[in-house]
């Protein structure tokens, strides 16, 4: 019989996989490291259910566990060495029996993939996984406003990477 | 019309649009669960209480000072492995090493101190708290807090690290479980008999940068060499890792150049950082985001013209790519007002009372809608000028602008005046909402 932290890793697992790993295939673009991550993140928050102490959501805590297993896996020595820039339209050559997607959600998915990491991140978490600024706050460890600030500076990235222009008037 | 991207679920359909397939995948319930079962007991989490007494036994009992760094390094590491990043450490994890570091003889804040015994706080203020005191001793590159930050302070940053300490760091990492727990493919290691020496990793780096990549002997000779060697978990593969950086780029943020290269021959990279194109467009996306008050200035704009802009011109001299405005920056010959030249203040009262001739306006009423933004160049053909731009900012000027829509305000107006006489020699007035503030 399951215990109950295995109870309630069956059920995050259930809640969160699928979103969990599509977040972490923008973050790595790459699907099969992608999977990787979404597992150690769960086995991450098995093993340390214990210590969760449930100051912030079981959905910030996993956040948090999925983008520190996120950098660790860019920081691999390896992870460099391979060409990360896939695009889009290639996960979906290889996938074909799949509708295609508009030219503009993969545009959209696209220039995000492209953002500096900490943007993507404030990004992801906000609009993906539709996280407020103060829990997002707490899974980067920053303040709020530098959780604003990120976004803002985000937005404004992709806004012109999306329709072009110049940045702003000085 | 600008599209709002970030209305409703925009983002969040364009992703799920576009990786259809993860839908069809199967659970990773159990592969998840698998793991968890062959893995058996999951590692127990070490107080850094317990690890202290025994180290401070230790002390006690061997009295071998020397090693007492060494052991509270160790000590760190062990308790890092268990817990992860020093800011998700236990209170009472974080306290401990707060008094290791007075014991030390760290001088600490005092007022931070108290507050943080004082019993007013609650559990989570006291855990923010007390890491805020250990970062202000140990300041993090990163909100990664770790045991690296903590060692930098006696040997520098990682990068600046020899091998024999990255070593003998990742060694202790790896017997506490630290990848164990929290990841990592590779760890640091000392090459040995099979591998190269580290003098000839270093030749066979700047090999690949002189033959490959096309960069002179003598210009990697001005550049600092950061080198780790490394052993992958995976598959034992042992790779060295060299990363140039410039001298003054004490940061370590910006890799001039790379070479990473496997002892089995399987794997061989190298190439160069980022463009510098991409590195001055960020580092004036910086100043203007950032540093924008100091930035606009006479003075910001004067150092901006003798520092960044000679290598935004180097970057566009290369055909790099370079942002619209630092390329519009960069070609502006802004300059320190000359010795002679009137005073800033007496350039912009003189302009004001020109502007306010121009538009038939008050000083007040010219200050009520309208910005002013001052600059001072040299141009080979007209000489020595100051240049003042009067123009209607959408967040101040609301009303303004109104006016300027329905045809009575001009956006801007634009005066030019010899530096040294005051004589204003040009005035024009722009309704191109697409200048900037310093009316270009």
């Amino acid at each position: 019989m399951a215990s109950n932290h295995e109870e309630q890793l069956i059920n995050m697992i259930t809640m969160y996989e699928k979103d969990l790993i599509r977040m972490c295939f923008i973050y790595l673009r790459d699907m099969s490291l992608a999977q990787d991550a979404a597992q150690e993140t769960f086995i991450k928050a098995y093993k340390s259910m214990d210590a969760f102490r449930g100051d912030s959501s079981e959905k910030t805590w996993l956040m948090r566990i999925a983008i520190n297993v996120c950098k660790d896996m860019r920081k691999n020595v390896w992870y460099r060495f391979v060409d990360h820039r896939i695009s889009l339209e290639d996960v979906h050559e290889a996938s074909p029996a799949y509708a295609q997607p508009s030219i503009e959600n993969i545009a959209l998915s696209t220039e995000i993939m492209k953002l500096p990491r900490k943007y993507m991140e404030v990004i992801l978490l906000h609009c993906f996984q539709n996280m407020k600024v103060k829990e997002i706050a707490e899974v980067l460890e920053i303040s709020s406003p530098a959780v604003s600030l990120r976004l803002n500076k985000a937005r404004k990235k992709l806004q012109l990477a999306l329709e072009g222009g110049v940045e702003d008037e000085a | 019309m600008k599209h709002n991207y970030f209305e409703e679920n925009h983002i969040r359909d364009a992703i799920e649009d576009c990786l259809p397939e993860v839908s069809d995948m199967p659970s990773l319930c159990y592969s998840v669960m698998r793991e968890i079962k062959g893995e058996g007991k999951v590692k127990k989490k070490i107080s850094l209480g317990l690890v202290l007494a025994i180290v401070l036994i230790l002390i006690t009992v061997s009295a071998l000072a020397a090693i007492t760094m060494n052991a509270h390094y160790e000590s760190l590491i062990e308790v890092e492995s268990g817990n992860g990043v020093i800011s998700g450490w236990s209170v009472e994890d974080k306290l401990a090493l707060i008094d290791l570091m007075l014991d030390t003889g760290i001088e600490l804040d005092e007022d931070q101190l108290t507050q943080l015994r004082s019993g007013a706080l609650t559990k989570r203020e006291q855990g923010k708290l007390a890491t805020k005191i250990i970062a202000s001793y140990y300041p993090p590159r990163t909100n990664d807090f770790t045991t690296v930050d903590i060692l930098a302070k006696e040997y520098g940053r990682y990068d600046t690290w020899p091998l024999e300490l990255k070593a003998w760091h990742s060694s202790l990492r790896e017997k506490y479980g630290y990848s164990e727990l929290y990841g990592g493919s590779s760890m640091a290691v000392l090459p040995g008999d099979g591998d190269l020496s580290e003098e000839e990793a270093i030749q066979h780096g700047h090999n690949c940068l002189t033959e490959i990549v096309g960069l002179e002997y003598s210009y990697i000779d001005t550049l600092y060499l950061s080198i780790s060697f490394e052993e992958s978990s995976i598959d034992g593969s042992r790779s060295w890792l060299l990363n140039y950086y410039e001298k003054d780029d004490i940061e370590f943020q910006d890799v001039i150049a790379y070479v990473y290269f496997s002892n089995d021959g399987k794997h061989n990279q190298c190439g160069l950082g980022k463009e510098i194109g991409e590195r001055v467009s960020e580092e004036f996306e910086d100043l203007l985001t950032n540093h924008r008050d100091t930035f606009l200035t006479v003075e910001g704009l004067a150092a901006f013209a003798q520092d960044l802009a000679p290598r935004i011109n180097e970057a566009l001299d290369n055909d790099e790519n370079v942002k619209n405005w630092p390329k519009r920056f960069a070609k502006i010959p802004y300059a320190y007002p000359a010795i002679g030249s009137i005073p800033q203040d007496e350039a912009i009262q003189m302009a004001t009372e020109a502007a306010c001739q121009y538009l038939g306006f008050t000083k007040q009423q010219l200050l009520e809608n309208y910005q002013m933004s001052l600059s001072y160049r040299v141009y080979a053909e007209t000489g020595d000028e100051y240049r003042l731009c009067f123009y209607i900012s959408e967040k101040e000027n609301s009303e303004a602008l109104s006016r300027f829509r329905e045809g009575e305000f001009p956006f801007c107006v634009i005066i030019r005046m010899n530096a040294f006489t005051g004589e204003v020699f040009d005035m024009q007035e722009s309704n191109n909402r697409s200048i900037n503030q310093l009316g270009e």
